[in-house]
């Protein structure tokens, strides 16, 4: 009895599934006049990212010649608005438009609720003009695309800006340790700074922090990764993610870095002088900035790709937080692709990061400080950060847009305490954590 | 004749006078009746039925017990088993009541009353057996009209699809007919052939129908999974011994209740006999002991070994905060009760803590208990002499800080901190109920204890202790319940650095709930902490409940 | 008679010095809350007890950003004069949805405590043992069936209603789970307990039924215990977190907490000063309500006596 009705949900959910996918196979005749866009962001109110937004809207809302109107809400952040997601996934009560990385938005299209972008970008009517589309920078955007099962190059969110895992260093500490005025060059000789500031009375070590991307970093500058998307597996016994560990066990161990418990306070300490070096996001430039002259510390800070491991080359990590068009009426999707459309195009583009600092997703935008428009905001350091993303030499990482690794983001933080405070060994804590991860694989993402 | 009719109208009238007041009764009921069974009792039934279930989001296949295996290994089937027998027992229990109710009861009217309690318990157990049927049909229509704009008639077609499902209509075939015929033996039963012991009879029937069929159910429900799992295990070739487990497990435990009974026997015995009856104890103690010992770590072996690690957490946690709560609350209000000044300022000023939100006091204690050097706590270290602590950043158990032994390892000192604040939030609560209850006790007995030349401490031990259990028993009681399902103290206290070291049970629960979006694995862990609880309320209930003092 | 007091006097002072440490204790960590959200940020970061000087511009920037009142007064252009008032925020999304849920409670917990207490019917003492029962049940085993069954109630209500019946991210969601508290019947079930028979059996000869010897007698009998339930009520739905996160998708209803919440775990760095303020705004409604009827409070937990 159970079977057979489990067998009439299937059916039904499949009918839903296969009539979503009907209904947007076809967007030309359709008219998205009149339509409300909502947008969930994790922008906090009153800040730069959320006033230029307001503003972008604002024209949007008064130039489109749909009448369309976007409606903006912050949702507090990305953890938050997964939250929310989950439970809005169950009720049905959907924004049209959220925020969010891939991995996160990968969850959400096994659940049937993502529109693939690619539909509507190709799009004889609405989408992007080929000429047009060759100005766009695809190495970006394609993070997006999931090229893998069940989603087989559905493009499921759209970025317009991206960042990256930065690494700070403050010169006047290094030299006051006695080492070389310079960024390292090899993990070896950033271990070794940090073990000087850990030893010295007026400096502390390294901000170790047990998050999940500032480890991915670290694992890149050892010329690893977390997943293998050739074999399709996660890889926590790879030679890399070990050698991270045992780096991080090693600096905590011999005091030459510290845990620290509130978020931010990694770059916060970094920024008042206390602390050699420090990893955080090119978002969190203007913070440090602030920071630094309000505690009136005036060391030279510099940024840099992360320093890799003796055979591995320079590493960055790099974010593409993106957008997530859900599924809705035609109308109402065709009405959020225009508004998504119309953050790409170039006024708007550099309107944002000449605003907020985040880089462009247009190769036609060569930011300089001239295009820079807001009077507080170290534009700079952001041109410099485009640098070092643009450099040949640098190696560029980005994480698994993969639904379960939003769940392993859970899991890999306390596996790292439990291995750098000594609980497990090394080797056991990242064969469970890989056993784990296998399952979550399996569960979630095939 | 005149006499008789009199006493018949009596008796009319004050069956309409029942009747009435009954129905009163039940309209002054009605709402809460129906909210708390929509927000209280159904979830608990829609919550088990998940459990059973792969269920991520949305429902995917029936997996039996296979989440409950998953949480405690074989000691999830010999539970079920417990449980299944558990219902036998009271629905044995309530047939025996039944009888001595029958006994009393005229033969013909008794046999309707309990014919009529049967039918309504089967009609109960067909209602429920309907509506879960239906339940997930309805429960995903908001999904099937995400997008539509909502109606009526697109949300009651939906409605009647899901009604109108070959399972659905199968499973209520029989109801209205049942409903109805169970009307009519009701009526006949509580009205037309009412006698004195109807009403007891009609719910002991319909109890004792209930226990034994939905025990039935269970144990059927429990045999088929086991021998589900055992063929996979043989088709495997591996070896699982859940029936000799299920055998030595409940003997050990059987034997230790034994041996309980017979030492509480042996006391009030005489002396030959209560030697060879604590002999006889004590012997049924070692064995049942020794196969605990021996079977339930291998039951136990294949369990989620976070989920056990979480209630090691949650134990240590409530051994850490409810006495200390308790105890702290106690002397503030026994001091309160002194004749004092200021007495409503120190009374309003204890219970702030547990007014403010935990959000806002959360920062406060994060900064208090910071790693670094110049937080207040380590301040405060300092000048005692004392290393600066990482205190929430801290995964080293406090035995460990202060070099004891392995088994003396204790919580983690972040466990520690967490456990400070949440004793910081709960004593004035404590303490103002604790001062409730002094302010209960007549001040005769004050007074004639003094006269006979008792001091202070004589007087709270022997009198305002006493007196004073009732409230120690609630208040341990909500506390212990409480810091079972205690969840938001450690979830916003908890940092990276510290991990899993401070989740209990409810938090792990969660994690598996919002990050890995295992809906039914966490309902079937969510179930056994229940299950938890519950015993652990029952057993307060007997043996402290016991000690209490009611005056 | 000379010694007996000093020794007195000795014990005293071992009293209160045992209760203002208390005091310290209790309230330490909240005064030091004020006055980290006058501070600087620095000197908040540097753990100073007292501010150098009193930042009041703390509160206006955190009342602003953490969007937690805003009012507007809509004035006539011609006239000047005031035509209407626009409230939005959280502290008045929180307000409104605390009155909801303390009215909504005592129009179902009174009736419901009373006839438990007062009325014989059949099933009565089960029902009771079912209610309390209740209590045990872990919220996380809730989480998601109360979430689902909101949805669902919720879709019929707005088919039924239209728009306004909506319960999920609307007032119903956020309230009416919340009416029928085993807690307070249970509190106001052992008050009644204690009205002695002889005021009802008078009512009855006057020909009163218990609705009217409810709203009559017994109602005006029980402030005490009345006021506990609306405090305890008070703070609850003041500081719900959880739920209201999950049922609520924009401003429009969700209440203080969450905003408190979602300005102190924001996506960029946070200024401890200010969400120290915000904290302080947060607080002061229910320590104003808890100074209001504190003395009715308490007395409401005596009069109940809690018993097991």
């Amino acid at each position: 009895m159970k079977k057979r009705l489990i067998i009439v949900l299937a059916v039904l959910a499949l009918g839903i599934g296969m009539a979503a996918a009907q209904d947007s196979a076809d967007y030309e005749g359709v008219d998205p006049s009149g339509q409300t866009v909502a947008y969930w962001h994790q922008y906090s109110d009153d800040s730069t990212q959320a006033n230029t937004m307001a503003a972008l809207i604002e024209e949007f809302n008064s130039s489109n010649e749909y009448g369309i109107t976007v409606e903006a809400l912050h949702q507090g952040h990305y953890g938050t608005i997964e939250d929310l997601m989950n439970t809005a996934i169950i009720s049905g009560e959907l924004p049209n438009l959220v925020a969010g990385y891939a991995n996160a938005v990968a969850g959400w299209a096994n659940e049937g609720v993502v529109l693939d972008i690619n539909l509507l970008l190709n799009s004889p009517t609405w989408g992007i003009a080929a000429d047009e589309q060759a100005l766009l920078n695809f190495d970006l955007l394609d993070v997006n695309q999931l090229d893998f099962a069940p989603f087989y190059g559905m493009r499921v969110a759209w970025a317009n800006q991206n960042s990256l895992n930065l690494f700070y260093t403050n010169l006047d500490i290094v030299e006051q340790l006695g080492f070389e005025r310079r960024v390292p060059q090899t993990l070896a000789e950033f271990e070794a700074i940090s073990c000087a500031a850990g030893a010295s009375d007026m400096y502390q070590g390294y901000p170790l922090d047990t998050g999940t991307s500032h480890f991915e970093s670290f694992v890149a500058a050892h010329g690893g990764a977390i997943f293998d998307s050739d074999a399709g597996e996660y890889i926590f016994e790879s030679d890399a993610v070990v050698a991270t560990m045992d780096l991080f066990t090693r600096m905590l161990e011999n005091n030459c870095a510290y845990l620290f418990a509130e978020r931010y306070q990694n770059t916060g300490d970094f920024s008042i002088g206390i602390t050699p070096f420090a990893a955080g996001s090119s978002a969190g430039i203007p913070f440090i900035t602030w920071d630094a002259a309000e505690a009136e510390m005036t060391d030279e800070w510099v940024i840099s790709a992360f320093p890799g491991a003796d055979d591995v080359g320079a590493t960055i990590q790099l974010f593409v937080p993106s957008q997530a068009i859900l599924t809705a009426s035609p109308e109402a999707e065709v009405a959020t692709w225009l508004f998504v459309k119309y953050l790409a195009g170039k006024a708007p583009q550099l309107a944002w990061s000449g605003a907020t600092g985040y880089f462009s997703i247009r190769n036609d935008i060569e930011v300089t400080e001239a295009d820079f428009t807001e009077p507080r905001m170290p534009y700079q350091r952001f041109v410099e950060a485009q640098g070092i993303l643009r450099d040949a030499g640098v190696s560029v990482y980005s994480s698994p847009g993969l639904p379960s690794y939003s769940a392993i983001r859970g899991l890999l933080p306390n596996t790292i305490a439990e291995v750098v405070n000594g609980d497990a060994p090394a080797a056991d804590a990242l064969a469970e954590l890989n056993a784990d991860a296998a399952e979550l694989h399996e569960e979630l993402d095939i | 004749m005149p006499s008789f009719s009199l006493a018949a109208l009596f008796q009319r009238s004050r069956r309409g006078r029942l009747l009435q007041e009954n129905l009163t009764a039940y309209a002054f009921l009605a709402p809460a009746g129906i909210l708390i069974f929509l927000f209280g009792i159904f979830p608990v039934a829609f919550a088990f039925f998940v459990s059973l279930h792969r269920w991520r989001r949305f429902p995917d296949a029936y997996i039996g017990l296979q989440n409950y295996e998953k949480a405690l290994g074989n000691l999830g089937y010999i539970l079920f088993f417990w449980l299944a027998l558990g219902g036998l027992i009271a629905a044995a229990a309530a047939s025996r009541r039944l009888l001595r109710a029958l006994q009393q009861t005229e033969y013909k009217k008794g046999a309707l009353a309990m014919l009529a309690g049967g039918a309504g318990g089967y009609v109960a157990l067909l209602a429920i057996d309907w509506f879960f049927k239906l339940v997930p049909a309805i429960m995903l229509i908001p999904r099937q009209v995400r997008g539509q704009n909502t109606s009526l008639p697109l949300f009651m077609e939906k409605l009647g699809e899901s009604f109108s499902q070959p399972a659905v209509q199968a499973a209520g075939a029989l109801l209205p007919g049942a409903l109805l015929a169970l009307a009519l033996l009701l009526w006949l039963s509580l009205w037309r052939f009412r006698s004195g012991g109807s009403a007891a009879l009609v719910s002991y029937s319909a109890v004792a129908t209930v226990m034994l069929i939905a025990s039935l159910f269970l144990l059927q429900l429990t045999i088929t999974e086991t021998e589900a799992a055992l063929a996979e295990a043989r088709a495997s070739g591996e070896a699982l011994p859940i029936w000799s487990q299920l055998v030595f497990i409940s003997g050990g435990i059987a034997l230790i209740g034994i041996a309980y009974r017979i030492f509480q026997r042996g006391i009030r015995a005489l002396d030959n006999r209560r030697f060879a009856l604590m002999l006889l104890g004590g012997l049924a103690l070692a064995v049942g002991g020794y196969l605990l010992m021996a079977e339930a770590p291998a039951a136990l072996a294949a369990a989620d070994d976070d989920l056990l690690h979480g209630f090691w957490v949650t134990l240590m946690y409530a051994a850490g905060t409810v006495p200390v709560q308790l105890a702290i609350g106690l002397l503030l209000a026994y001091l309160l009760f002194q004749p004092i000044r200021y007495r409503g300022f120190f009374r309003m000023v204890y219970f702030i803590p547990y007014i403010t939100p935990f959000v806002a006091t959360s920062i406060v204690f994060r900064i208090i208990f910071d790693a670094g050097r110049s937080a207040p706590a380590n301040r405060l270290l300092a000048i005692a002499g004392i290393a600066p602590q990482r205190w929430i950043l801290e995964r080293n158990s406090i035995g460990e800080l202060l070099g004891l032994p392995d088994f003396l390892a204790g919580p983690a000192l972040a466990l520690v901190v967490i456990m400070i604040y949440s004793t910081w939030t709960y004593i004035g609560y404590d303490a103002v109920i604790f001062l409730a209850g002094l302010g209960n006790i007549p001040g005769e007995l004050y007074e004639a204890a003094r006269i006979d030349g008792a001091n202070g401490w004589r007087i709270f031990r022997h009198i305002t202790l006493p007196l004073l259990s009732p409230t120690v028993f609630f208040l341990s009681l909500v506390a212990i319940i409480g810091t079972f399902q205690a969840f938001t103290q450690i979830w916003i206290l908890r940092t990276g650095a510290v991990g899993s070291k401070v989740n209990t049970a409810s938090v792990y629960i969660f994690d598996e709930l919002q990050n890995s979006n295992r809906y039914g694995y966490a309902s079937s862990m969510a179930f056994v902490l229940f299950a938890l609880i519950l015993l652990m309320t029952i057993f307060q209930n007997r043996v402290l409940g016991r000690r209490v003092f009611y005056g | 008679m000379a010694e007996a007091r000093t020794r007195l006097n000795w014990s005293r002072l071992g009293i209160y010095a045992v209760l203002v440490a208390g005091v310290i204790v209790a309230i330490g960590p909240f005064l030091w809350m004020i006055s980290a959200s006058f501070m600087t940020l620095s000197e908040v970061n540097l753990t100073r007890l007292l501010p150098e000087k009193l930042l009041w511009e703390n509160y206006a920037t955190a009342l602003r950003r953490a969007n937690f009142l805003d009012i507007e007064l809509i004035t006539d252009p011609a006239s000047g004069r005031l035509q209407a008032l626009s409230v939005s925020g959280y502290i008045w999304n929180s307000a409104r949805i605390t009155l909801i849920t303390v009215s909504g409670s005592l129009l179902v917990c009174i009736p419901a405590a009373y006839a438990f207490a007062r009325m014989r019917f059949l099933g009565r003492d089960f029902l009771f043992a079912l209610f309390l029962s209740t209590m045990m049940i872990p919220g996380i085993v809730l989480l998601i069936p109360h979430l689902l069954t909101v949805i669902w109630l919720g879709r019929l209500s707005e088919s039924l209603l239209g728009p306004a019946g909506a319960w999920f991210n609307n007032w119903p969601a956020l309230t009416i789970p919340f009416f029928a508290s085993v807690f307070n019947i249970f509190l106001l079930r052992q008050f009644f307990l204690q009205i002695p028979d002889d005021l009802w059996e008078a009512a009855r000869i006057d020909g009163a039924g218990h609705l009217r010897f409810l709203i009559s007698v017994v109602l005006p009998l029980s402030k005490a215990p009345i006021m506990t339930i609306v405090t305890l009520g008070f703070i609850g739905s003041w500081n719900a977190l959880m739920w209201p996160l999950l049922v609520t998708i924009n401003d429009e209803w969700r209440p203080i907490a969450v905003g408190l919440a979602n300005f102190v775990t924001a996506d960029t760095p946070g200024d401890l000063n200010l969400q120290m303020a915000a904290s302080v705004i947060t607080v002061i409604p229910i320590l104003v309500l808890y100074f209001v009827a504190q003395k009715q409070f308490t007395e409401g937990i005596a009069q109940t006596g809690i018993r097991g």
